[in-house]
């Protein structure tokens, strides 16, 4: 039977070409969503189709892709969720060397972007000066941004919602960060909402675009709305009885503090507050961030809203006001400085959100000043003493990587900094994977949290798998349920079971991901959360399409392998890439375990359908209709 | 008060989430469109605030007063009636409403009040966070 | 005595982050009955679920490692109760 292409369906590609100061369109091909869903799973296509192994991340021909998930828009399921997709300027090979990029990012630009009835941006090239999109119905305006180049994110966006007389404009955006190609740069929407990984804003400065601004007002005509509605209602009574999202929804992620503390896990590094996850750390515990809190905010569509509304009344930081903040910010912009005066991290979550930095820089900012404490960054390389404790020096140093001065230049270029630095600095490299620097070792207690991070299909990053059911203390008998009647072990020191968990995961985010949907609203946190079969109503219910659990499963696996192929094309898909850090290995033991998460692979491979080199079997391509990214 | 579908606005609880908008417009329009919905959420992120505005279904209401064309009228629940056979678009009820409640849509060329859904109001049943209450009575009630 | 460390939302209903208790009993289950006990009903209500099951939404840890009802709770130990969270 033919199915009618109406609605959701008809959305349009924009390939905008900077250099030429040209906009292209069409209608997303049926074919694309049929094959990869939405957002991280057609961005991911694009980049397989666009790019090459030697094309230059900071360069004209790196595609600055914006994907919509495929029911982004709809109310409910935390359907506010899209991805920015480049290749990496941050964990390449070499300096000029790509590698895959990608971040997923939430707040309300997806949504508002639905409704001009574009769901994808392609952006090339480079514009010689400063400009900014404006997306209107059906239209893409390349506009003069010389009034915005020097504005932190949150004056960018006010300025153009004001020039525009248009509060329900919003604005992806780049902060001086971004516009000094700072290579960690983020891509900011609303007071926090980040493309945080991957150096997205830097790309962006790369092109010299400074945001993205999106106004629409197009009906997003959704196949069943009736039914669409009532199943929304329902979804969301049930939602919101559930103790995790109550939880979720009162103190956000911060409470994972003290999670660490409790279970005995915590970053390798002793001098940290989180070596070992000590009790000092307790100052910026969830609760201890409340006196801040004015209330609660939440991403487009979503009921859980998970982070604070904060404002600092009182003190050095009075008027310190923004959205958060998350646990990777109390621990990078917090513990990890030696920081457990919650409005000292409040502050500085604040400064990095205006710059476009992401949370993580507080690593570099407390890399460097060991450095300097072991005399490797010395005196004639700074114009201050860098030590712990001294927040203006926080403030400065995030500042002067933001705007590239002085011992900034250095930690800017992030990993390729470290060229610069004296060869002794080498020793003191944090530890990467498949090129990603400064991948935080938080000790390899939780083997499916270890191994899903050294396979990650983006390198080191920890969202593409989350088995966070692992740290649940789930019965036996409830884990085999949930993963197919494989036996997994509810033990977090045992490896039983691991490599089937962290596939499964894999498999699931990544249609989650291409949904459009939060991953906090899926099987991460509870085995009682939208999954499969949710997401197959959710789109009959948008769009019309019929896609049963396994056919959604084998979409997710095409993704997942989709991407495994983009890691051999830029150099990172051999087995030897799936290994657990040497800098994460400090004792015998944990070398003997090493050997442990290697002793996965096998059965991980072979689950996704590849050969024992880690790379896809020509039949898992032919199956998955991949064979064309054989050619490289 | 003494109105069946009173609808209280706790704005502190807010969180920006839109889903009220979504609901609207979907209940009455069969799409998902925010400028289609009747209740509004003025976002003020930079201010750490979200403002929900909807009709009050007030005692005598000052958009049926300023109407020129008698386009409006209140119904005895206190219910907005709009005559768009009537209505020029002039927004006078808009900048009488003290609520900024009612809307003149130079896109759709309509006005949009609440209606109160038929009287279960989609706004209120699927707010999570209690921003709406409907007569007294909230979800967390 | 047993000690117990409250972090979270349970700290946020119970107004309490650390209780120490004149522990009279064996198990973990006997430590939430003497917090029920003192601490009335939520203390249940949020710890347990339908089936009287420990609910995983809370984690109960001794000494880094998760501990069951069943679990034996010597005197002078100390609990550290969370909410649960898999991933952020």
């Amino acid at each position: 039977m033919a199915e009618k292409v109406e609605g959701i369906l008809c959305q349009k590609i924009a390939y905008i070409d900077l250099s030429r100061g040209t906009v292209d369109m069409e209608v997303v091909p049926l074919e694309w969503h049929r094959r990869f869903l939405g957002a991280r799973g057609i961005n991911m296509h694009l980049i397989s189709r666009l790019t090459k192994a030697d094309t230059d991340p900071l360069g004209p021909d790196n595609p600055l892709i914006i994907g919509l998930g495929l029911i982004t828009g709809l109310p409910g399921f935390g359907s506010g969720r899209y991805n920015i997709t480049a290749l990496s300027p941050l964990t390449g090979p070499s300096k000029n060397r790509p590698n895959i990029g990608d971040a997923n990012i939430g707040g309300h630009f997806g949504h508002e972007m639905r409704h001009t009835g574009f769901d994808y941006l392609v952006i090339t090239g480079q514009s010689p000066k400063p400009v900014y999109l404006l997306i209107t119905n059906d239209h893409i305006e390349i506009k003069d941004a010389s009034h915005l180049w020097g504005l932190d994110t949150w004056e960018t966006q006010k300025v153009i919602q004001r020039e525009h007389r248009d509060e329900r404009m919003r604005s992806l955006c780049i902060g001086p960060a971004g516009e000094n190609v700072a290579r960690m740069a983020c891509i900011i929407t609303g007071p926090k909402d980040a493309a945080g990984g991957s150096g997205m804003g830097a790309v962006m400065g790369s092109k010299k675009l400074k945001a993205i601004a999106a106004r629409g007002s197009k009906d997003l005509a959704v196949a069943h709305p009736d039914e669409l509605l009532r199943y929304f209602q329902e979804q969301q009574d049930i939602l919101m009885e559930r103790k995790w999202i109550k939880a979720l929804g009162r103190l956000g992620t911060p409470l994972m503090l003290a999670i660490a503390v409790a279970g005995g896990y915590g970053a390798g590094d002793e001098k940290t507050l989180m070596g070992k996850a000590k009790e000092e750390a307790k100052g910026v515990f969830a609760e201890n961030l409340l006196p801040y809190s004015l209330g609660h905010s939440a991403c487009a569509g979503c009921a859980v809203h998970c982070r604070h509304r904060y404002l600092v009344a009182e003190g050095p930081y009075a008027g310190a006001r923004g959205e958060g903040p998350e646990y990777g910010a109390l621990h990078a912009l917090g513990l990890a400085l030696r920081i457990t005066d919650p409005k000292e991290v409040l502050y500085l979550n604040g400064l990095v959100n205006k710059l476009g930095l992401p949370t993580q820089t507080g690593i570099h900012v407390a890399q460097a000043i060991k450095l300097y404490e072991e005399g490797i960054i010395d005196d004639t390389m700074v114009d201050r003493p860098l030590k712990f404790g001294d927040i203006a020096l926080y403030e400065s140093l995030l500042n002067d990587i933001a705007y590239r001065r002085g011992i900034g230049d250095i930690l800017a270029d992030d990993k390729f900094g470290y060229d610069r630095l004296p060869p002794e600095a080498q020793k003191y490299r944090l530890s990467s994977i498949k090129g990603a620097h400064n991948v935080v070792d938080w000790g390899l207690t939780v083997r499916e949290f270890v191994f899903g991070q050294i396979t990650s299909s983006l390198p080191g990053h920890v969202h593409r798998s989350r088995t966070g059911l692992g740290v649940l203390g789930l019965p036996a008998e409830v884990m085999q349920k949930i993963y197919d009647g494989h036996p997994v072990s509810p033990d977090k020191h045992s490896f039983d079971g691991k490599a089937y968990m962290t596939w499964w995961h894999e498999i699931l985010y990544a249609v989650c991901d291409a949904v459009g949907c939060c991953q906090f609203q899926t099987v991460m946190n509870s085995p009682n959360a939208p999954k499969y079969e949710e997401y197959s109503k959710l789109i009959y219910l948008a769009t019309g399409l019929d896609m049963p659990v396994p056919y959604l499963r084998e979409v997710g696996e095409r993704i997942y392998t989709q991407e495994r192929m983009l890691l051999w094309r830029f150099g990172f898909g051999e087995r030897e890439h799936d290994r657990v850090p040497q800098g994460w290995i400090h004792s015998r033991e944990q070398e003997e375990e090493r050997k442990k998460f290697d002793g996965l692979l096998d059965e991980y491979y072979e689950l996704h359908g590849w050969d024992a080199t880690g790379h896809p079997r020509p039949e898992t391509l032919k199956r998955l209709g991949l064979l064309e990214m054989l050619d490289g | 008060m003494g109105r069946q579908l009173d609808i209280d606005i706790n704005t502190p609880n807010c969180t920006g989430c839109h889903i009220c908008e979504m609901v609207c417009s979907l209940y009455h329009e069969n799409v998902i469109n925010l400028d289609k919905a009747r209740i509004r959420i003025k976002d003020k992120w930079d201010e750490s605030l979200f403002v929900p505005h909807i009709c009050q279904l007030c005692e005598s209401p000052d958009c049926v007063e300023a109407c020129p064309m008698s386009a409006l009228s209140q119904d005895n629940g206190g219910i907005i009636q709009v005559d768009m056979e009537l209505c020029t678009g002039c927004e006078a009820c808009v900048i009488a409403c003290p609520h900024e409640a009612i809307r003149w849509s130079d896109e759709f060329k309509r006005l949009f009040v609440c209606d109160r859904c038929d009287g279960d109001p989609n706004c209120v049943k699927t707010c999570s966070v209690s921003a709406l209450a409907l007569n007294g009575n909230n979800r967390k009630a | 005595m047993v000690k117990v460390k409250i972090y979270g939302t349970l700290a946020l209903d119970l107004n309490e982050s650390r209780i120490d208790l004149k522990f009279a009993g064996n198990t973990l289950a006997d430590v939430i009955d003497q917090m029920a006990a003192q601490y009335g009903s939520k203390v249940r209500e949020e710890l347990l679920d339908q089936e009287g099951s420990l609910d995983y939404a809370y984690g109960i840890f001794s000494d880094g490692e998760r501990v069951g009802l069943a679990t034996r709770i010597q005197d002078g130990s100390e609990l550290v109760i969370v909410n649960m969270l898999g991933g952020g």
